[in-house]
């Protein structure tokens, strides 16, 4: 849903009503923390910033809807296009997903680093999810090859930048699809937290995991478990065993906060968020799990959760809270206020660390042998705990683990667990020490 | 690369300890390269802060160049009576209460005695030009202290690390009680009048009511949870 603005005659303004998602993180916005994540693709050769500038000049005008700044409603927050100059592309930084002020980087959501080989995207959430940032860094990346002379034909991720924008890719998929009659509650137990000794402001742990696509694939069929069953039951392996050296005389469950993308399941062409959480969980208090078990735990609940209806009840609980006519009158400082003290209290303490998977990356054939590998982040946590993302491109898979606490008890049970199973694992850090 | 002799994992060529354990790298046949590009860059970005500081400039300029007007106007103008010393009192008075935009959380406590310190202070000054009946020392900085002990109560139970949301109003409750019981008796002390309290009363007594509800509720989980469950929406 759109609505046009003139308040210049040579720039006109378009309005966008931000998705069911989008509502959300904005309330979340703090001076030390932003909803951002990151997505990065290593080339096989060094980035020229000269061309990638031209390149992101010119591929955003592809995506109107991309640049735009944010703004307060009296009752909801909107976003509306932004013709200050930008975005321009900068050097990295050892601290990742920075938190964005709506005010500053020209009040643009977006920003776009360059580092030796690397090209990375970061993306305020309330602008789009995971893959609509994909579809961004696909599209600036093509056109960076094409700048380097090395032709690109648009197609999966990768948007033909001389079309126009179609209004499906802004619109608000779930008030679509938000069709069940009923709608489950919300608020679950509370799960075990990490308790960690935080980072000084601002300081996000990186730790990558590397390893070939084929292994893990080998070694989760052993399981009889797919890729993401089999890394989300080691997850929770290694958050068990985190749990029973906290020596705690209470146990708590243990959750994952894992999104889930809706499109394959309600066919949208958005890139804003139409994603839906789900939590894969055990609990310990039931007696220790064995990794068999835990297995079998995360493989029937995926079976039996994520399907179009348990989804469909989902968003429909989310979505129904937009309709409501006395929730949509209420001012925003109001609905921010609420918002911010459910997720706080609520939301937030019902997982004890996220997991997201952003599956195979496919890219078009002639962009492919340019290209080593992907990597995602997603984020400085809200609360102190560890967050995990895996992607994979051809036959490198690649587990990057965001932390704001120095210890990383989590990621080595986790890695320790593969190279047990047989995976080898090649690790990077930013950590210095 | 080495392998790391605790984890098992592979290192990036240029590690010297293995982040996951912090164990050094011992590999005299390889190694780390540390003249390699990292895989990660080491310098730090710098977080952008919003124009904060310049709404505090703007505002100060502002309220400086109000209270400089008034001044030569006082001067030169309407010379009657020393009334620019209310308008330059109030434009620092604000200047001071606007000091929160430059800094955060953690310097509240500052900020809140700083507020407390100027209000008094403006008061003096006004009690200079109008010393009637000592109301400063009877009225004015008391008032001014309780309001300033009753922000910093309310302060220290939000920035309490384990916070409960009944905790606010149980200490606004118990503000609100003290203040009107001591500002009923300050006021009747300044009058001349017997010693009593009479319409503080019903706020004492309302107050009392909920502090002991707020107090219980704090204190027994079953009872908030029965409450919390009859209420979900």
């Amino acid at each position: 849903m759109t609505k046009k603005t003139h308040s210049a005659p040579q720039r006109h303004k378009t309005r966008y009503a931000l998705d069911l998602s989008a509502i959300v993180y904005p309330t979340l916005q703090r001076r030390d923390f932003s909803s951002v994540y990151r997505l990065s693709v290593l080339m096989k050769e060094e980035i020229n910033p000269e061309i990638l500038q031209q390149a992101v000049d010119r591929a955003m005008t592809r995506f109107p809807y991309f640049k735009v700044a944010i703004h307060r409603g009296l009752f909801w927050r909107y976003l509306e296009t932004n013709h200050r100059p930008g975005p321009f592309v900068r050097k990295d930084v050892s601290n990742p997903c920075m938190p964005m002020p709506f005010k500053t980087n020209h009040r643009y959501l977006f920003r776009v680093y360059y580092y030796n080989r690397r090209i990375s995207f970061e993306c305020h959430h309330s602008l789009a999810d995971g893959n609509g940032g994909m579809v961004i860094l696909q599209t600036i990346t093509a056109e960076y090859l094409r700048l380097m002379g090395h032709p690109v034909t648009p197609g999966g991720y990768v948007f033909d930048i001389n079309q126009k924008p179609d209004k499906e890719e802004y619109e608000d998929a779930y008030q679509r699809y938000a069709t069940s009659k009923v709608r489950p509650p919300r608020a679950q137990e509370r799960a075990y937290r990490i308790h960690g000794t935080p980072e000084p402001f601002y300081t996000l742990n990186i730790v990558d995991g590397i390893m070939p696509v084929s292994k893990v694939k080998e070694v989760a069929g052993r399981y009889d478990a797919s890729i993401t069953e089999y890394l989300n039951s080691v997850l929770l392996y290694a958050l068990q065993k985190r749990q029973d050296d906290d020596h705690r005389r209470r146990l708590r469950p243990l959750k994952l906060a894992m999104p889930v993308n809706l499109r394959q399941f309600f066919p949208s062409r958005t890139l804003r968020n139409f994603i839906t959480m789900v939590y894969p969980s055990i609990d310990p208090r039931l007696g220790t799990y064995t990794f068999e078990e835990i297995i079998s735990q995360v493989h029937h609940y995926m079976r039996y959760y994520i399907n179009n209806k348990f989804l469909n009840g989902d968003i429909t609980t989310n979505a129904a809270t937009t309709w409501n006519p006395f929730i949509r009158i209420v001012p925003l400082f109001i609905k921010d206020f609420v918002v911010r003290l459910f997720y706080q209290r609520v939301q937030d303490k019902q997982s004890s660390a996220g997991l997201t998977n952003m599956g195979k990356i496919t890219v078009p054939e002639d962009m492919a042998p340019f290209i080593e590998r992907f990597d995602i982040y997603m984020g400085q946590p809200y609360s102190n705990r560890t967050n995990c993302a895996i992607i994979s491109f051809q036959d490198t898979l690649t587990v990057n683990f965001a932390s704001s606490i120095k210890e990383t008890d989590v990621e080595r049970y986790f890695f320790t667990k593969l190279i047990e199973d047989g995976i080898p694992v090649t690790i990077e850090s930013n950590r210095t020490n | 690369m080495s392998y790391c002799v605790n984890c098992g994992v592979r290192l990036e060529k240029t590690m010297t300890s293995c982040p996951l354990c912090h164990t050094p790298v011992y590999n005299p046949d390889n190694p780390p390269d540390t003249k390699a590009l990292p895989p990660f860059p080491l310098e730090a970005g710098e977080v952008e802060m919003s124009s904060r500081k310049q709404k505090y400039m703007f505002l100060s300029a502002l309220f400086l160049s109000t209270a400089l007007a008034c001044a030569l106007l006082n001067i030169f103008v309407f010379r009657s009576s020393l009334w620019s010393v209310y308008v330059i009192g109030s434009c620092i008075l604000v200047g001071i209460f606007l000091l929160p935009l430059l800094t955060d959380l953690k310097h509240a406590i500052l900020n809140i005695l700083l507020d407390g310190a100027g209000t008094a202070l403006f008061l003096y000054v006004i009690y200079k030009m109008h010393p009637y009946k000592n109301w400063f020392l009877l009225l004015g900085l008391p008032i001014v202290m309780m309001v300033t002990l009753s922000a910093l109560s309310v302060l220290m139970v939000v920035k309490h690390r384990r916070i409960r949301i009944l905790r606010i109003p149980l200490v606004l409750c118990s503000d609100l009680a003290v203040f009107c019981v001591v500002l009923e008796l300050l006021i009747r002390f300044f009058a001349g009048k017997p010693l009593r309290i009479t319409w503080s009363a019903i706020v004492l007594t309302t107050c009392i009511v909920l502090v002991i509800m707020l107090y219980m509720l704090l204190r027994m989980r079953g009872l908030r949870r029965a409450i919390a469950s009859r209420l979900k929406i």
